[in-house]
């Protein structure tokens, strides 16, 4: 279900407190106890995931992820956009100013 | 075929007629809800989310556990749908609660050499498995259920 609010970089993110998660075999897996699917995040989602613990904004994950990795601003940025919109679009991520759902 | 099943079950043990008629029934019920409920109307009912209960079994249960897995898992090929994991330990949940024994329903996923992700439930009781015991040690737990105990 996509949702009505669009997401930026400047949009601070934080993780579900209904979402189970477990590292399998070098990846986080994370399962949303409202939809009761589970996803594998691979890699450099797994390292999102880490990042966000606490809120964050996207553009400090484009940050932190620009530090360990070779790749444009440009390039980053679109990236986690997409992903970030995939993560809330599954109902792992809050946007923090949002209300619980 | 029907015949001889019938015919085997008129020569259990009327508590064992019992208990499988139980089984079918909140098999049925747990079916139900897994197929067309939303999980997050089910997950409340399971018991407290990432909470476990303890490994001890209570002495003099023990024989009823059994029972409550052997009833499961018969029924559960007897019956002309699929009962999955999930659905076998929602109804042993159940089982066990109208016994007031506590009970842990665990989430686990695992990855195949082809990295696609499966998912598998089970239900331990003390130190029993009583339900998706063949396999479940290759998947790693992502979410328990336990039980908080019952008012005397």
């Amino acid at each position: 279900m996509t949702r009505a609010r669009t997401i930026d970089l400047d949009t601070m993110v934080e993780r579900r407190e209904d979402v189970v998660f477990s590292e399998v075999d070098g990846e986080i897996v994370a399962m949303s106890i409202q939809s009761g699917k589970y996803y594998g995040l691979q890699e450099i989602g797994s390292r999102i995931w880490d990042i966000i613990d606490d809120p964050i904004s996207i553009s400090k994950i484009c940050e932190a992820l620009m530090a360990e990795y070779d790749v444009t601003a440009d390039q980053c940025n679109l990236d986690v956009l997409r992903f970030m919109e995939k993560l809330w679009n599954k109902d792992l991520i809050r946007l923090v100013d949002q209300k619980p759902a | 075929m029907l015949i001889k099943n019938l015919h085997r079950f008129s020569r259990y043990s009327f508590k064992d007629k019992s208990l499988l008629i139980e089984a079918t029934v909140l098999l049925t019920i747990a079916k139900t809800a897994v197929t067309f409920l939303p999980f997050r109307w089910i997950a409340p009912h399971l018991g407290q989310s990432m909470a476990e209960t303890p490994l001890s079994d209570h002495s003099g249960h023990n024989r009823i556990e059994d029972r409550i897995s052997w009833a499961i898992q018969t029924m559960s090929r007897y019956l002309p749908w699929e009962c999955k994991c999930l659905v076998q330990a929602v109804c042993g949940k159940l089982m066990l609660r109208r016994r007031r024994l506590i009970s842990t329903l665990y989430l686990g996923v695992a990855k195949d050499e082809n990295g696609s992700l499966s998912a598998h439930a089970w239900l331990r009781c003390g130190h029993r498995i009583l339900t998706g015991d063949s396999g479940a040690e290759q998947f790693k737990i992502i979410s328990s259920f336990g039980d908080q105990g019952f008012s005397k």
